[in-house]
């Protein structure tokens, strides 16, 4: 067998990171309140259906969202399980047991692995929950009759401009750049010192 | 797609090496990493027309990373002993790539 030196392998760690922190708010801050929101207007709609254009449609599109929603906060909820640093292996486990079992460290690459492919999964259902929120409110937004007609298609016609700008926002967060190699730092004026 | 649109807010699929920790993007699976294992066994030709498609030459490694030859699945979802193990995988049959 060739005889290679042993190459070296850093921790797992999020490129940002602050990532993990901010998709966290986002499964537990934002996406309980848009759930709640899509289950009131499921509420409105219920109860006075007539007042919109096409009621049927638009509860279609809030139950799917309030679902996607919902998914979001149980699915990251278990994916952030996987997801701890080495201060917290260090709070549970003394040096002597790190040493004794090496497997502990190991284990946590593995974790934030999983971590990864299952907030991957959160990320998709609470995109999807907040585009389908947009799309159902635009749809509600829609003038049943005449009255009051221009302003509310004006809304309408507003909200599905917001959904246009959601969707390039989620679309540009994939494809954006991480940045290629490091470029030294520009010191910024008064900057710590 | 909406599949594609509604894809990853706040830069999922954006995976570093572990490590050179360069960044590269990309949603991996197991089976490519068990397509690149089954290529290594066929050869170091068939290896490194794999890696070529894989696009583990389009990852920014620093010149000198010792992971440069692997593909990108195998940086993302291999944790740490199992990377080591592809590491000499690749070396017996690719040599220093
Ligand atoms: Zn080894
Ligand atoms: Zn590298």
């Amino acid at each position: 067998m060739e005889q290679s030196k042993e190459p070296y392998i850093g921790p797992r760690a999020p490129h940002f990171l602050g990532y993990p922190e901010a998709s966290a708010t986002a499964q537990t801050v934002a996406a309980p309140l848009l759930a709640g929101a899509s289950l009131s207007l499921i509420g409105v709609i219920i109860v006075d259906g007539g007042d919109f254009r096409w009621p049927g449609v638009t509860l279609l599109l809030v139950v799917t969202s309030a679902i996607a929603l919902i998914a979001t906060m149980q699915i990251g909820a278990d994916a952030r399980k996987y997801l701890y640093n080495r201060q917290t292996v260090e709070a549970w486990y003394a040096p002597e047991d790190l040493e004794r079992n090496s497997e502990l460290l190991e284990r946590r690459s593995a974790h934030f692995i999983q971590w990864q492919v299952r907030n991957r999964r959160a990320v998709i259902t609470f995109n999807t929950g907040t585009m389908l929120l947009i799309f159902s409110v635009a749809t509600a937004l829609v003038p049943p009759h005449d009255e009051q007609a221009a302003w509310r298609w004006a809304a309408a016609g507003l909200a599905l401009a917001g959904a246009l700008v959601e969707a390039w926002w989620i679309h540009h967060l994939f494809h954006e750049d991480p940045g290629g190699p490091p470029q030294k730092p520009k010191s910024l004026n008064g900057g710590d010192g | 797609m909406l599949y594609d649109v509604t894809l990853p807010g706040n830069g999922v699929d954006l995976h570093q090496c572990p490590s050179c920790v360069r960044p590269f993007r990309g949603h991996y699976t197991r089976d490519q990493v068990d397509d690149w294992e089954r290529a290594l066994e066929q050869g170091e030709s068939l290896a490194r027309a794999h890696l070529e498609q894989s696009g583990a030459f389009e990852v920014l490694h620093t010149a000198t990373c010792p992971l440069r030859c692997l593909p990108p699945a195998v940086l993302a979802l291999c944790p740490e002993s199992e990377l080591r193990a592809q590491y000499h995988k690749g070396r017996a049959v690719l040599g220093d790539c």
